[in-house]
């Protein structure tokens, strides 16, 4: 074999190599399994040790007081409602989510920091831990974003989505 | 740099590599996605990277009440899961002798994790027929208890706990949309998850020659969901009867051209009021400006008007096929008939838009029945139905079955139980995990993925129920999990799929881990 020969050998075995290792397909399009740092599996953050400190009562509450008073009318119930919104977006960066009662639970204390933003007791809380309008039937509270809650009370007829309902929508 | 790391870096792979480490691994979310940009069009080779693939997220917006549409239809007597149903629902339950019955297989997994295995007979709602029929052909799937997490939540217990970081927000439209949109759920939104896609996958999959229009495509106006981290790809709107034209401009007639009274049949300006005004505003686009924000705002107008005429050649290529696009949407609504038809049209007229991949976002709202649901959800349910059908069966007439996937999604599943006791009142309120639909040739049909939810609500043993008594189902697959899989077949690989999404890594591995029940594609 004369040199030439073998430098087109060599060449030829190079291309080959050079062929397989940027030809083959992308394996990882497939067998699509994860690798690398963005893939390995990441488990949550250790819990945060339960914290026993006692809840702390926000001026807000006096305001909280006057809901279902005889001094006030509906719709200024709503409205301290949704200041108790803000006041609690203000804490925690957003509206406290979820059922009527989880909702009454989080403006009651029951949140990461604490904090009250109602009184403990009032004609406004029923005794199943739910917020209720003076007409004694539980608020919808209806989470549109983090900054918006529609508030919905049944009215006097004590039904829901009748003509006497009162809402507030932020 | 130092010599020796230069050597280090001497082959191009080692390059690609490496640079893809280390974006992964130091940079944040956008930087990892801007380096895996440039290595996926470095490592795109040519043609013959799969021939056209088009992506159709449908959202469901307000909360779909996915209890009603994928139900237990056993007898109760002997199906655990039907008595729940029953119980939970109330006077929301739907008859089991009236439910379309699907055929799903008795090897399917989607008992396995909440019910022991035990097999449990299935339907769905009476005015999906047509569902069931493509889900007993093979050609469309459920996906079960998908919704938003942080980290896997395991049981009711683990919840309350208060150890596993939520989603913030849950039960909030707002924010449940835009994290199922993001697929990130714990930090705030800065793009969506099929942006990210789009980001990485033109530069792969579409040719800057060829490419006339945005690989992202919007039925439904600006969305979250196609919001991408680097402004290459940005969304396209167009509207059911096509493009959105210049504010002022309307068809005179039926060929939805809304520059017919603008411009003659040559392109030039009429003598009307519509043509001159049209010229004066081009004649003033021309102009340049040395803000840079007027000059954005000009580009940005130039390519809509261009685009609308790319637009208007594809829907004229569309007609060309000779596929009847108003037959077979018969019996469809305009609001999501209209959507899916056009995206059908737009899908026939892909060579002129020059597009190898394609993501199509298209909304319907209506779901949040929080009263009368027995109605309304019933008539969303037939749109829904009847959508779907005659979205399957114009891409069959189009012989692209086998190019295009359609998913659902939504803010949210409702609550199991009524709010009122009143059936012709009652509706439902907002939940989390729900059931979605995989509709497509590709998809692995006539099967249940993930896993199917116990539907006992509160504390009783085995509940998934979140915090509540109102059953509000604990997700079992996360969304990053499920759009990972769609996302794959769109011809993303490992590396892109994890810059994609940054949080897969917390679960279940839907490629590699059998468990995860998801290999519906």
């Amino acid at each position: 074999m004369t040199r030439r020969h073998q430098v087109l050998l060599l060449l030829g075995l190079l291309s080959l190599v050079a062929s397989l290792y940027f030809g083959r397909p992308d394996q990882a399009k497939q067998a699509p399994a994860l690798s690398g740092s963005a893939a390995e599996f990441v488990r949550p953050p250790p819990a945060p040790a339960p914290d026993s400190s006692p809840i702390t009562a926000l001026p807000v509450t006096e305001t909280a007081a006057t809901l279902n008073s005889a001094e006030t009318l509906p719709a200024d119930d709503l409205s301290t409602l949704d200041l108790l919104f803000a006041e609690f977006r203000k804490n925690h960066g957003g509206n406290p989510v979820g059922e009527n009662e989880e909702i009454t639970a989080a403006l009651l204390g029951k949140n990461p920091k604490h904090l009250a933003y109602l009184p403990e007791s009032g004609s406004f809380l029923d005794g199943s831990g739910k917020l209720i309008d003076r007409w004694g039937t539980p608020y919808v509270f209806h989470s549109l974003s983090a900054s918006r809650t529609e508030i919905r009370s049944a009215g006097p007829d004590r039904e829901l989505w009748t003509g006497d309902d009162v809402t507030l929508t932020p | 740099m130092k010599q020796h790391q230069k050597e280090d870096l001497r082959t191009r792979r080692d390059f690609l590599r490496q640079s893809a480490c280390a974006s992964l691994g130091v940079t944040g979310l956008v930087n990892a996605l801007a380096q895996m940009r440039l290595m996926t069009a470095a490592m795109a080779q040519g043609p013959g990277n799969g021939g056209y693939k088009a992506l159709v997220c449908l959202f469901l917006n307000g909360g779909h009440d996915s209890n009603n549409l994928l139900v237990p239809s056993g007898d109760p007597a002997s199906s655990g899961l039907r008595a729940d149903y029953q119980t939970g629902r109330g006077v929301l339950a739907l008859d089991r002798t009236t439910l379309a019955p699907l055929n799903v297989p008795a090897t399917t997994k989607t008992f396995n994790r909440h019910h022991g295995g035990v097999f449990h007979p299935m339907g769905v709602h009476p005015n999906a027929a047509a569902l069931a029929t493509l889900f007993n052909e093979g050609k469309l799937a459920f996906i079960s208890n998908v919704g938003t997490l942080a980290f896997p939540v395991a049981s009711r217990t683990e919840y309350l706990s208060g150890a596993i970081p939520l989603p913030p927000q849950l039960f909030s439209h707002s924010d449940q949309q835009t994290q199922w949109q993001s697929s990130v759920s714990d930090r705030p939104f800065t793009s969506g998850w099929g942006g990210r896609a789009a980001d990485l996958l033109n530069s792969s999959y579409n040719s800057s020659g060829s490419s006339k229009v945005a690989m992202s495509i919007s039925l439904a106006g600006i969305n979250s969901f196609q919001v991408g981290t680097s402004g290459q790809v940005t969304q396209y709107v167009v509207n059911s009867t096509g493009t959105v034209p210049l504010s002022g401009f309307n068809s005179s007639n039926t060929d939805n051209n809304p520059y017919d009274l603008a411009l003659d049949g040559s392109g030039a300006y009429k003598t009307s009021d519509q043509g001159k005004r049209l010229k004066a505003f081009e004649d003033i686009m021309k102009l340049t400006h040395s803000n840079l924000h007027e000059e954005e705002y000009n580009r940005i107008v130039a390519r809509a008007r261009a685009t609308e005429g790319t637009v208007g050649a594809a829907l004229t290529a569309a007609a060309a096929t000779g596929v009847n696009f108003d037959a077979l949407f018969t019996g469809t609504t305009a609001s999501l008939g209209g959507q899916l038809k056009m995206i059908a049209k737009l899908i026939a007229g892909r060579n002129v838009l020059g597009n190898n991949r394609q993501i199509f976002f298209c909304q319907v709202g209506g779901y949040d029945t929080h009263q009368t649901l027995l109605t309304s959800h019933g008539n969303l349910v037939t749109e829904l139905s009847n959508g779907l059908k005659a979205f399957h069966d114009t891409l069959q007439a189009l012989g692209v079955w086998n190019d295009v996937v359609t998913f659902t999604a939504s803010d949210f599943n409702r609550t199991l139980t009524a709010n009122n006791t009143d059936a012709t009142k009652a509706g439902s309120d907002h939940g989390w995990g729900g059931h979605a639909v995989v509709m497509g040739g590709a998809v692995h049909g006539g099967d249940i993925y993930g896993h199917f939810p116990s539907l006992k609500t509160g504390a009783v043993t085995g509940s998934l129920d979140a915090g509540s008594s109102r059953g509000r189902w604990i997700p079992g697959t996360s969304v990053d999990q499920y759009s990972s899989v769609l996302t794959s077949w769109m011809g993303a690989g490992s590396n892109e799929i994890g810059a994609i999404f940054p949080n897969l890594g917390r679960f279940d591995n839907p490629f590699t881990q059998s468990s995860a029940n998801l290999a519906f594609l």
